[in-house]
């Protein structure tokens, strides 16, 4: 098999230099010829699994792309969906409810992820002030999740929520998101939006699903 | 025109591409019988040369001869073949480990012609060193005509090298320990079989060409008692003397002879007039001295204690002489005399004090001697004592001889850590056995662990904005260049602006100027990646720029160096 | 990129001739010039697969007090910052080491023959070994300094004719000089040639930067050379593979070094087209 050598030094993870190196001084099983190299596949790879795993032969690597963050932000949103009318005179009222609201994934588990949500609630409360609160579980749920989903959820009549100004809340975001990183990158992006007076402003005032994902579309691709 | 060219690039072959194990061990054999050839051609013309100029020994101007020879033979290293002085080991130990063995096709002829006229008109040295050079120059270059890789490379110059030793010796077995344990260093089942195949062909090449016989065959045996092991003792004691102070006066000669202003043929010459004079007094200091160990094992060499130890001084100087004022020539052969001499003196004298007690007989000393010496110098006490054995026949010995072998290196060891072979190169920091690891930082280079994933800023940028650009970068190094010429001017850490970070009054009334290092070591791509380390440790800093050109080229981080010296270590001592 | 070029000075007139060559090479084509300022008459260069000794002429080593003042006052005039290299490592005392890592090396006809003999047709041994080992292409500059206003490819069609393109290609558009090839070819139409320029994705790059391609399929070669602008750099391929071509670069490559007195840039069959 031949190929480009800076192709196949791609694919090792080597240095080019390191690779033409170790050709000439015959310590990988590749025949040089110019600036190809010539070399079996399965020697190849015999030979990789001699070493330490890190040099193993990726073939046709495709890293998955984790879309940008603002893309990721709207798809999540879109994924937890958008709810009006959550009953409910206390924070665990509403929270359970919340819960039941949020669409199904495999492995869901409503009273677990309730109980995640309170622990992280007794940490320290999840309101953020101007009425919002961004309730999420204590740790990324890694097992199930797949993609990350943001549940808006609307409530008929404020709650009080022990949040940092100590406003009654009356919008709930619900994070959820299989990895800290996603996580961190959804909480920068949302409460990005959150700093805008006017959003805040338009998110109270309960906008229908449309309306909202539209608004946040635009205030994401104004970054 | 394809298909002509075919047969150069024998390692393309897919069948030798999986295993090259058996083209090895034929091209191996190709090269053991060159080199055999090549040594048989020195040590048949020595013995032309010594025969011819035996009977002008008695003239008065006899003590020319060897000034004569030196003289020649500078004249033919330095202005015919434009190459260095020396005997040529260290070379191929240097290029083995440095250059994947490769080796100038003038190498291997040199050497022989250089050795032939030092050793022929009666200097004192040996033919062993100039016959591995040569062997190795043509394992080498035949590995180039077949374009082989620098692993195969150096199997053939082990090759070359063992061909010649077991050549010169009828001695295959330390031909082969020989090149493991002086050339190549390491020990590896790939390179031991094509290198004893080679040493068995240039054995028998040499058995062919000249019969088969053991060099320096004793007519009796030896009978070893207890009381002779004991005294062993103070034989490796003597031999390890004799092994330092030949040592020690090489060195000194080497200081000394440069002082003299004179070109350097005539510098030979006064070392080979020298050495001359020395043999009209004492005439078994001449040439190669393989006849005088003859005479020592059969025990047929003139009795006297004083005669013994004199010749054994005599030899010494004859030889730092001949080597350190420029004549060339190995030292293989010296030490192979010098060893005997001493084991006779140490043999007389015991004789001497206890006169009642029954002694081995003195041809024994005179072989551990030599085996103690050998040990001694070169630091390599399993070709000593193989090569005793081959080279003597007398397999009885065996126990003493590992003794001696054994206490003389740790002893030698102790004053002259380097052996002769390996001294210059320990010197230089450049001797680097496989696996080690200066031998793992010499063969990467900088170019291979650079990281370029470093953003470079501007000195006018404000905090506010450096700031920006530090959110981006997933490094901790700011390279800053100027913004017109690239040129680089310093370098931010961010672990030094950390403080200010979350001032943010600051960030409008702070530029980049302000906070950069100006003096920050910064290294070249040629530098070496071991000198690289030790700057950052004196530095006690992790990563270090890398500036090429007035340009920054990009960061050598320790972290990505372990990486990549991990990588390195694998691929080299794993074997294929 | 980063490109450097390796120059052995000759503190002499000639050796000044053939440092301002390579300092206008540098500012042509945005190269950093490495130095090397011999000590002694013999150096190394190992390559990939071969080891080769060069043997300096004595002229070399003339007045070595002075050599590096010189070589420095040539620079600060052409307002290049040289990078003076000694050698680290030494195979024998006398005989060090030099390192090969460079993308361009600059060698008169001659090194290790008397300067004498430096004249048309003639290449030395060693300048012939290096060509012919090492990765980078050799600049052969012409005896006395001449801008050159132009570069010519001769492109015979072989591969290393190719690479030889390339690297016109790549000069002309950093130095921003005008382009020429140069083909002369009995046999085959230009029609073949064309075709291997499409095969190398060459042709665009070919149609767009190249200003005239001297093409003739009849006459002696030599006699068209004298087409070849008199200040133009010549960039050729020496290709040299088996045994006889290990001496002998290809009857065209020895043609054009015997009658052209340009300066030459000569790509040899060991070169590797640098990754952009």
């Amino acid at each position: 098999m031949e190929e480009r050598l800076s192709d196949i030094s791609k694919r090792l993870g080597l240095h080019l230099n390191t690779l033409e190196r170790w050709i000439r001084q015959g310590r990988i099983p590749i025949i040089k010829h110019g600036s190809f190299g010539n070399y079996k596949e399965a020697e190849l790879n015999r030979w990789a699994e001699n070493q330490r795993n890190k040099v193993l032969i990726k073939k046709d690597e495709k890293q998955d792309e984790p879309g940008s963050p603002d893309v990721l932000l709207l798809a999540a949103m879109e994924a937890g969906g958008v709810f009006h009318g959550i009953s409910g005179s206390l924070k665990e009222d509403v929270l359970g409810a919340v819960v039941k609201k949020v669409p199904d994934f495999p492995g869901k588990n409503t009273e677990a992820l309730f109980q995640q949500l309170m622990e992280r609630e007794k940490l320290m409360s999840t309101g953020i002030g101007h009425g919002i609160a961004i309730p999420h579980p204590r740790n990324p749920l890694r097992e199930n999740l797949k993609t990350p989903m943001v549940t808006t959820c609307f409530l008929e009549k404020t709650v009080d929520f022990n949040a940092i100004d100590n406003m009654p809340v009356s919008v709930i975001f619900l994070l959820l998101s299989p990895s800290v990183e996603c996580h961190l990158n959804l909480l920068s992006r949302l409460s990005f939006c959150l700093r805008d007076k006017e959003f805040i402003a338009f998110v109270q005032g309960a906008p229908d699903a449309d309306e909202l994902l539209t608004r946040v579309e635009t205030m994401v691709s104004l970054t | 025109m394809k298909k002509f060219i075919f047969w150069r690039y024998p390692g393309r072959i897919p069948f030798f591409r999986m295993d090259d194990r058996l083209l090895l061990i034929f091209i191996g054999v190709i090269v053991g019988i060159c080199s055999g050839l090549a040594a048989i051609v020195l040590n048949r013309s020595l013995i032309f040369l010594l025969d011819g100029f035996h009977h002008m020994r008695h003239l008065w101007w006899a003590f020319l001869l060897p000034a004569a020879g030196a003289m020649l033979s500078s004249i033919f290293l330095e202005k015919i073949m434009n190459e260095g002085a020396g005997h040529g080991v260290p070379e191929v130990i240097y290029s083995v480990s440095r250059y994947g063995g490769l080796l100038r096709l003038r190498s291997s002829i040199s050497r022989l012609v250089s050795s032939c006229l030092t050793i022929g008109s009666g200097g004192s040295a040996g033919p062993e060193a100039p016959v591995v050079m040569s062997g190795a120059a043509i394992g080498s270059n035949i590995a180039k005509f077949f374009f082989l890789n620098d692993r195969q490379r150096v199997t053939l110059v082990g090759c070359g090298a063992a061909g010649a030793i077991a050549s010169i010796f009828n001695a295959p077995l330390t031909g082969m320990i020989f090149t493991m344990e002086i050339i190549l260093g390491e020990w590896s089942m790939v390179n031991i079989i094509p290198i004893a195949v080679a040493s068995v062909a240039g054995a028998e090449v040499s058995r062919i060409l000249q019969g088969n016989s053991i060099a320096f065959e004793s007519s009796t045996s030896f009978n070893i008692g207890y009381i002779d092991l004991l005294a062993c003792l103070g034989l490796a004691v003597t031999a390890s003397l004799a092994s330092l102070l030949l040592t020690r006066a090489l060195r000194r000669m080497h200081k000394i002879s440069p002082r003299v202003r004179v070109p350097l043929w005539a510098r030979a010459a006064i070392g080979g007039c020298a050495v001359g004079l020395l043999g009209f007094a004492v005439p078994e200091v001449l040439g190669e001295g393989y006849h005088s160990i003859h005479a020592m094992i059969q025990g047929s060499f003139p009795a006297g204690l004083g005669i013994a130890a004199i010749a054994c001084l005599a030899k010494i100087l004859a030889t730092s002489l001949t080597l350190g004022w420029g004549g060339s020539g190995g030292i293989f052969a010296p030490c192979l005399v010098i060893g005997s001499f001493a084991g006779l003196a140490y043999h007389r004298l015991l004789a001497f004090a206890f006169p009642s007690v029954m002694w081995v007989n003195e041809g024994c000393f005179a072989l551990l001697g030599m085996a103690g010496m050998m040990s001694g110098i070169l630091q390599a006490p399993l070709t000593g004592i193989f090569l005793i054995l081959e080279i003597t026949g007398s397999y009885e010995v065996m126990l003493s001889l590992i003794i001696v072998s054994a206490i003389s290196t740790t002893i030698t060891h102790y004053f002259e850590p380097a052996s002769f072979y390996l001294k210059d190169l320990t010197e230089r920091g450049q001797l680097l056995r496989p696996g080690t690891d200066s031998r793992v930082l010499a063969d990467m280079s900088i170019r291979e662990v650079i990281e370029k994933d470093c953003i470079p800023v501007h000195p006018g940028m404000l905090l506010r904005d450096f700031l920006h650009t530090v959110t981006i970068s997933t490094r901790n190094y700011f390279p800053v260049e100027d913004k017109e010429t690239g040129h680089f001017l310093g370098m931010i850490r961010f672990d030094h602006i950390r403080p200010y970070l979350f001032n943010t009054v600051m960030y409008d009334t702070v530029f980049v100027e302000q906070i950069m290092d100006t003096d920050m070591e910064v290294v070249h791509f040629d530098d070496d990646l071991f000198d690289v380390l030790q700057i950052m440790d004196a530095k006690h800093c992790f990563s270090l720029p890398v500036v090429s050109n007035n340009r920054f080229a990009g960061m050598v981080s320790k972290a990505t160096l372990l990486d990549k010296y991990r990588d390195e270590l694998n691929v080299q001592t794993s074997q294929l | 990129m980063e490109t450097t070029i390796f120059h052995v000075f000759r503190n002499t007139p000639l050796g000044r001739e053939i440092l301002m060559q390579s300092l206008y090479f540098c500012k042509q084509s945005g190269t950093s010039i490495v130095i090397y300022i011999p000590e002694h008459t013999k150096f190394l260069m190992y390559y990939e697969n071969d080891v080769v000794q060069v043997d300096l002429d004595q002229s070399y080593l003339t007045d070595p007090a002075t050599a590096m003042d010189h070589a420095r006052a040539l620079t600060d005039e052409a307002g290049l910052q040289p990078r003076f290299i000694e050698p680290k490592n030494f195979t024998a005392s006398t005989l060090p080491d030099l390192p090969v890592d460079f993308d361009f090396m600059c060698c008169p006809r001659s090194i290790s023959d008397l300067s004498t003999k430096i004249s048309l047709g003639h290449i030395g041994p060693k300048v012939r070994r290096i060509i012919n080992s090492a990765r980078f292409p050799v600049l052969m500059p012409s005896l006395l300094f001449k801008e050159w206003k132009s570069i010519i490819v001769f492109f015979g069609g072989s591969v290393n004719a190719v690479k030889a393109l390339k690297l016109g290609l790549r000069l002309s558009r950093i130095s921003g000089k005008p382009l020429d090839m140069f083909t002369h070819d009995h046999r085959n139409p230009k029609e073949y040639f064309e075709n291997i320029l499409q095969e190398n994705l060459l042709e665009d790059a070919v149609e767009e930067n190249v200003r005239q391609w001297y093409f003739f399929d009849n006459g002696k070669f030599e006699h068209k050379l004298y087409n070849v602008s008199h200040n133009a750099l010549a960039v050729l391929g020496a290709y040299g593979h088996g045994l006889v071509k290990d001496m002998l670069f290809g009857s065209k490559m020895e043609l054009i070094q015997a009658t052209l007195s340009n300066s030459l840039l000569i790509a040899g069959p060991c070169y590797v087209s640098p990754r952009e």
